[in-house]
């Protein structure tokens, strides 16, 4: 069984973890995995975005950060992958039409396809309006391995704004 | 072939007139080339009467499919976003191809501006508007009218960003193709083209020819990049695409295919007001004709799970 929390409802739940007694049925191992950090966003140099959504089975959510969808413009077609399609660290796994530019989603992990988006079918500008949580473009199913690379293999958020503010920095200089 | 995979900037001239092939040349050379910063590559390509339509894009809604059949006008859709061109030996395609960080859309057309603006000095007058279209601003009546479309393709490691440039196309094959008698009946999420008034620049100064202005635009691309030419003297390279079949050969089947004109449509219904005043509504995805709703038991064992580019001109007899 698997359960997605968006990060409100679960500290509701850690609550409650402590204050009700041991025998209630509901899996204390399952509430103990929705910490804080399971939510942590992964980055990639080249502005996808990951995050863990169940630590049971290795699925993750993929995005494209707030400073991609900026570059971007507003998204006006959205080509999202089939379920089941297995691909390897950045493969071309979505692609986005915006202000007549069409530009690829790179895979930020090895993953096979779980869901996609469907909202985005009617409303691809999702993406720029809310590009870390209604914008999520896809979900994979990854493996142990990989999942435990994730940290050496990818920025955390910190490092990520950092990295941003180099290419910013870049760009004043050109 | 290998020479001009070497990258560094260049200017390349396609002989060719045949929309897919160099469709296929523009993508061959996007994908195989050794890109470099700071260097950029121009090619210059023209092509016998076609419609090119953008990479999600309707053909139904963008373009009379029947008036293009009549009058051998080719279609074809391009990897690159954007609205719907009508092509002919009459307008002008640039693409400037490069790394993905050196894409810089405004800077091209802000060349072609001021290049253009500097050598017809009293003639007209062109702009960029903040959608990126270059205007003419016609002194004597006060219109506005577009002289180019621009679309651009955005991968890992390149960039190009392609846009055409009326000179003396034939405006009235292009409004009679452009005008598709589908587009009410048809709902969908496909990028749909903004229509806008064009103009030839050949209206303005009627000695502009494609021959002098390759050379206007080739010494300015030079005078702006200040990079390597090779050699002196020298301008551009011509490229027969004919002598390359081998290499773009997976490119120019993908871009000629059923597949690639029609299935990749995003999905759409269309609607028809049948003889006996009833509205039938078809859902197609993929090219497929997924689901009817009103339509009698003939019919529906006609048209249900057909290809709907092949019963398009049925249906419309309803």
């Amino acid at each position: 069984m698997s359960f997605i929390f968006p990060l409100r409802h679960c500290s509701r739940l850690l609550l409650l973890n402590n204050q009700i007694p041991r025998f209630f049925s509901v899996s204390s191992a399952v509430l103990q995995n929705t910490s804080t950090s399971d939510f942590e966003r992964y980055y990639t140099k080249k502005h996808e975005w990951l995050n863990i959504i169940d630590k049971n089975s290795n699925e993750v959510r993929i995005g494209i950060s707030d400073y991609a969808q900026q570059a971007l413009g507003e998204v006006v077609y959205c080509e999202l992958p089939t379920i089941g399609t297995k691909y390897k660290k950045s493969d071309s796994f979505a692609t986005l039409e915006s202000v007549k530019a069409v530009s690829d989603c790179y895979m930020p992990i090895d993953g096979e396809i779980t869901e996609i988006n469907e909202k985005l079918k009617e409303e691809a500008s999702l993406i720029n309006k809310s590009p870390y949580e209604q914008g999520w473009l896809a979900q994979a199913k990854v493996d142990d391995k990989n999942i435990k690379d994730i940290e050496k293999s990818l920025m955390n958020e910190k490092q990520y704004q950092q990295y941003i503010k180099g290419e910013l920095d870049n760009e004043k200089a050109t | 072939m290998n020479y001009f995979l070497r990258g560094g900037s260049r200017i390349i001239i396609s002989t060719s007139t045949n929309v897919y092939t160099n469709l296929a040349l523009e993508r061959f050379l996007a994908e195989n080339i050794q890109h470099q910063p700071k260097s950029k590559l121009l090619i210059l390509w023209r092509n016998s009467p076609s419609i090119v339509i953008g990479r999600y894009q309707n053909p139904y809604v963008e373009s009379n499919l029947n008036y293009l059949f009549e009058n051998n006008i080719l279609l074809s859709r391009r990897y690159s976003g954007g609205g719907t061109t009508y092509h002919d030996e009459g307008n002008l395609n640039l693409t400037i191809l490069t790394t993905r960080d050196n894409y810089n859309r405004r800077k091209n057309l802000e060349w072609l501006v001021s290049t253009i603006n500097d050598s017809y000095v009293n003639k007209f007058s062109l702009h960029i508007t903040k959608r990126d279209d270059i205007i003419l601003e016609d002194s004597i009546n006060k219109q506005q009218y577009k002289i180019t479309g621009s679309a651009s393709r955005l991968t890992r490691t390149y960039a190009y960003h392609h846009f055409t440039l009326l000179i003396n196309t034939n405006l009235n094959h292009l409004r009679q193709s452009l005008k598709s008698n589908d587009r009410f009946s048809i709902k969908s999420n496909a990028t749909e083209s903004i229509r806008s008034s064009v103009t030839c620049l050949s209206n303005y100064e009627s000695t502009i020819q494609y021959e002098t202005l390759i050379d206007i635009l080739a010494k300015s691309f030079w005078k702006q990049n200040q990079q390597t030419k090779w050699g002196s003297d020298y301008l551009y390279d011509y490229i027969d695409p004919q002598l390359f079949q081998n290499q773009l050969k997976q490119f120019i089947d993908e871009l000629k295919s059923d597949y690639f004109l029609y299935e990749v449509t995003p999905p759409f219904t269309y609607t028809i007001l049948a003889h006996n005043n009833r509205t039938i509504e078809f859902s197609i995805k993929n090219g497929i004709i997924e689901d009817i709703k009103n339509s009698n038991k003939d019919e529906y064992e006609k048209f249900y799970h057909k290809q709907f580019y092949l019963m398009y001109n049925d249906i419309k007899q309803l």
